[in-house]
């Protein structure tokens, strides 16, 4: 399975500005969220013929049944394409993947020695901030800022560090410099502690934090999220995820990092 | 309740269980409501749906467990008022 940059969609498997075609139209939810800077309301519909996500300001997608195309009506003016730009990197890139078995997580997330450490956390909780100090240290680069796809071939956990990031500039997007994917071989999920200390999650745990740190799973529908509950609970089998905690003030950073190599490096070889 | 019932329990329609390690988690699709299982919880749940009966469960946790079957009796008409009030498992 192949991930396709933004350019890429326009020319290979997903297709643009198809507007004759009759569109999904049972109405499925309404998910409130945040996008484009806004708290909103997307309208989902779904049928046998996909999904249709209508999105204030964007505009609307529709998403193919397996997720292989994305058909979306191209807005006008050049302030409401950007938008509806960034919105199809959010809930309808994101879906159509899920409908290929490749979660999103909202993750950042470094390569070290050809593998991947994902970073869970809350929003604040430094995922970014932290992924970018490590990303300066020698062998280590920056793999995600804020969303992560994830996928088992053949039974094993794989990322993929070239989905488009939005805070990124396009100069130092990841998908520049690193493959298509990468094994995912730890996963930490951040805190906030006086001083550094790594736990481990128990089996149940890891399998519920994957599922609550997975991006736009409140669009799923009963079939998706099975699919979603058995890709969570096979991950959580071979993966368990550690919690690292740290005290969050900028000149602990050195130390901070210094310990994470070394806890990355037990197990990344 | 005096577990000597020849009740038979399932998981709800909507309802879905993984095992992971030795613990398991649920999943209620219509709500998108989560439920992690400890060791003991997921071998309760385990025994309940897979015997033929309430009794059966009973007996079959009661040699599972050094607990006096007193507590295991405590333990599994809580766990059972639980999920059945949560939708989880019905009577068939």
């Amino acid at each position: 399975m192949e991930l396709f940059f933004v350019e890429e969609l326009q020319n290979k498997n997903y297709q643009l500005e198809n507007p004759l075609i009759l569109p999904p139209s049972v109405l499925a939810r309404h998910v409130k969220g945040w996008l484009l800077n806004q708290h909103l309301t997307i309208t989902q519909y779904e049928s046998d013929r996909g999904y249709w996500l209508e999105i204030p300001d964007a505009g609307s997608f529709w998403i193919s049944p397996g997720g292989e195309s994305i058909n979306l009506f191209r807005k006008s003016s050049s302030s409401e394409l950007k938008k509806q730009n960034e919105a199809l990197l959010g809930p309808p890139l994101v879906l159509a993947l899920s409908l290929q078995g490749i979660w999103c997580l909202h993750a950042s997330a470094v390569e070290v020695n050809g593998n991947l450490v994902a970073f869970l956390g809350k929003s604040g909780d430094g995922k970014s901030t932290l992924a970018d100090f490590l990303a300066q240290q020698p062998g280590v680069k920056l793999a995600s800022d804020d969303i992560l796809p994830i996928m088992l071939l053949n039974g094993s956990l794989f990322a993929s560090p070239q989905f488009p990031q939005l805070k990124l500039p396009a100069s130092i997007q990841p998908a520049q410099y690193l493959p298509p994917k990468l094994p995912l071989s730890k996963i930490y999920l951040l805190k906030e502690a006086p001083t550094i200390a790594t736990d481990s999650l128990s089996d149940s745990e890891t399998a519920l934090t994957l599922i609550s740190h997975t991006v736009a799973a409140r669009l799923f529908n009963e079939l998706l999220l099975s699919k979603h509950f058995e890709f969570c609970s096979q991950v959580s089998r071979q993966v368990r995820v550690q919690t690292f905690a740290y005290p969050r003030v900028y000149s602990q950073l050195p130390n901070v990092v210094e310990e994470l190599l070394a806890d990355i490096s037990k197990k990344v070889v | 309740m005096l577990i000597t019932s020849q009740r038979k329990y399932k998981l709800s329609d909507k309802v879905i269980l993984h095992k992971v390690g030795d613990e398991g988690v649920l999943l209620k699709l219509d709500t998108q409501e989560y439920y992690a299982l400890n060791a003991s919880g997921l071998l309760m749940i385990d025994k309940l749906i897979h015997s033929d009966s309430l009794e059966q469960a009973f007996d079959s946790l009661i040699d599972s467990y050094d607990s006096p079957p007193g507590e295991i009796h405590n333990d599994l008409e809580n766990l059972m008022d639980d999920l059945i009030q949560q939708g989880i498992i019905e009577q068939y």
